[in-house]
């Protein structure tokens, strides 16, 4: 197959699962009972007529199948609806909102791409001796601590008992950093989240990079380059680092939506101004639009990371091409 | 039998597998027995609050409304299991169910069964469960109905690979050749032999879902009439630098409870797949 109708096909597959997300969030609503209108009406004691007005000019009256095109034709045009609360448009408080996820769901991959493949390349290296074990056990407890409790844990730490990183946010309030002050404001104050929900990523990482050092130690054409006298850096660089990648961003992939999950519980931890904190707090205030809003915009984000990383995948493994 | 027999010989040589057990067996029993000796409500404020560890009356002291820690954590260990148990149960009749019917009838059936199985394993999981629990009411069972929902799938990508794989062996050709009806197939004959794999996978659903329900009901989403460790990490979390124990406490029982289960989950795979696991070892 070639990567032009590789890349079509995946690109039918998300149109497909853009519109699943579609009917899913349509029904949801649904499922709710009573509808948006006894929502608004909730305590009052208001006017059948104007109920009834309120119902045929929201279009809540008309059939089902009617409803779902109309709403489909507005999220097609970009309209998710509208906060009641907050008096604005839900995309545009969704997306006020995504710079500080994405921050942070950077900073998480990145630290856990790098301690990972540091880790994982120790333990393959000293394979059976205490330092494989350590990270081993290091991976496992990874696996096993939520999230939301390590940062809790680590703030007691760092910010309350050593007194060096700052507990919460994403600025220091009232200091009124410019420039590098505030870059580096923001870096301290990245720090403790990103070690928060980097850990269990760092584990993962750490398990792929450690056995495909030890698979790609075992093929022929390492051993050839071995033969040939090239170094064990440069094994390392140019085999067994390429292929962990590769293991890693399908991973990552794969993985995008529960990134996005953990920053729900890490952002409310921390107060971090992001979407998944956004998410927390629309269901706090009751706002049941803002909430759907944020389900539609990070279900259509975390397709794209998908589809992204299969295109890169395509760049990357020359041998997606025959696999078809 | 014989195979009854190695099964539980592969399982008692695995260490980690036995020490994760005996841990669990033991917040079983615990969980069992205790609340029997002490049959006071975990939410009962009897005592002074924030009374510390190995206070006479209260082993692990009491929260801030004066509630006992210990207390708390054995009703939490019920039900954190329980939750566990019950949405993996969710999670495995929807997943195998799905991936079964996909690898057995392939075709149109099965792209569009993976097709929205692919939707479930894409979308935000946590956020999915949110709006569930908010649309359908914070109970226990909306807890377990929305982890079920956003797990199933790689039970399903499993049972579709088994089922494919199986469905052209000779005996399911003689099981068709005998005029059984395809259901019956699928469900008699294939199903049986194909399910070792997603044994290993429920284990480790298990000890995601005490992650899930954790994260829930820290953020107050979950069942306001079930004590859980998620809870009262959350709830303790305004005190966090004067009680940080009430905060600790709680997250070692699920760290210790989530590692337990792995481990065994991992003997599980040495056991019932013993070429998976070789590979997996040197992984």
């Amino acid at each position: 197959m070639s990567r032009l109708s590789y890349i079509g096909e995946r690109l039918f597959r998300s149109v497909f699962v853009i519109f699943l997300i579609m009917v899913a969030s349509f029904f949801l609503i649904r499922l709710a009972p009573g509808d948006i209108v006894d929502f608004l009406m909730e305590g009052g004691s208001p006017d059948p007529e104007y109920v009834a007005a309120l119902r045929r000019s929201l279009g809540i009256d008309r059939p089902l199948w009617e409803q779902f095109l109309r709403y489909a034709g507005g999220l097609l045009s970009l309209d998710l609806g509208y906060s009641f609360r907050m008096q604005e448009p839900v995309l545009d408080i969704v997306l006020a909102r995504m710079p500080a996820t994405l921050l942070l769901a950077a900073s998480v991959l990145a630290f856990a791409l790098v301690s990972g493949v540091a880790l994982g390349i120790v333990a393959a290296r000293s394979l059976g001796r205490w330092q494989d074990s350590a990270v081993t056990a290091l991976s496992l407890l990874g696996y096993a601590t939520p999230n939301f409790w390590l940062g809790l844990m680590i703030v007691l730490l760092f910010a309350v008992w050593l007194d060096i990183l700052p507990p919460f946010g994403m600025t220091s309030i009232g200091m009124g950093y410019t420039g590098l002050a505030h870059a580096g404001d923001v870096a301290a104050h990245l720090v403790l989240p990103t070690i928060a929900l980097g850990t269990h990523y760092m584990g993962v990482f750490a398990r792929i990079t450690r056995a495909t050092m030890i698979d790609v130690a075992d093929m022929d054409f390492v051993k050839a380059a071995r033969a040939k006298g090239i170094t064990e850096a440069q094994v390392v660089w140019r085999h067994v680092f390429r292929n962990a990648m590769l293991a890693v961003v399908t991973y990552t992939g794969v993985q995008a939506g529960h990134l996005v999950s953990g920053t729900v519980l890490i952002e409310t931890v921390f107060s971090w101004p992001g979407v998944g904190r956004l998410a927390y707090d629309s269901i706090a205030s009751r706002d049941h639009p803002l909430l759907l809003g944020t389900f539609l915009v990070t279900s259509v984000l975390v397709i794209l990371i998908n589809l992204a990383t299969d295109i890169v995948y395509t760049f990357v493994d020359p041998r997606i091409e025959v696999k078809g | 039998m014989s195979r009854g027999r190695s099964l539980g010989r592969a399982l008692l040589a695995h260490k980690g597998g036995l020490l994760g057990m005996a841990f669990l067996a033991l917040v079983v029993t615990v969980a069992a027995v205790y609340p029997l000796a002490n049959p006071r409500s975990p939410w009962a404020m009897g005592a002074r609050p924030f009374l510390p560890p190995l206070t006479r009356g209260h082993l692990l002291g009491t929260d801030m409304l004066g509630r006992d820690v210990l207390l708390g954590l054995v009703h939490g260990a019920r039900f954190s299991l329980l939750i566990g148990l019950m949405s993996t149960v969710v999670s495995l009749t929807i997943g195998i169910t799905v991936g079964a019917v996909a690898g057995y009838f392939r075709g149109w059936t099965d792209e569009i069964l993976m097709r929205v199985t692919e939707f479930f394993q894409i979308i935000p999981g946590l956020v999915l469960i949110m709006l569930l629990v908010v649309v359908l009411g914070p109970t226990m069972w909306s807890v377990v109905a929305g982890i079920g929902v956003v797990t199933w799938p790689s039970v399903a990508r499993i049972m579709r690979a088994e089922v494919l794989s199986l469905r052209t062996r000779q005996f399911v050709d003689a099981a068709r050749g005998l005029g059984q009806r395809p259901l019956a197939i699928l469900f008699v004959q294939i199903l049986p032999n194909a399910l070792s794999p997603v044994i290993v996978v429920a284990s480790v659903m298990v000890a995601s879902a005490i992650l899930i329900e954790s994260g829930l009901s820290f953020l107050g989403l979950g069942d306001p009439n079930v004590m859980t460790w998620g809870y009262m990490i959350g709830a303790a979390r305004p005190f966090l630098r004067d009680a940080w124990l009430l905060s600790a406490i709680p997250g070692v029982a699920i760290v210790l409870t989530v590692l337990a289960i792995n481990m065994v989950g991992d003997s599980l795979t040495t056991a019932l797949n013993p070429r998976q696991a070789r590979k997996a070892e040197r992984a």
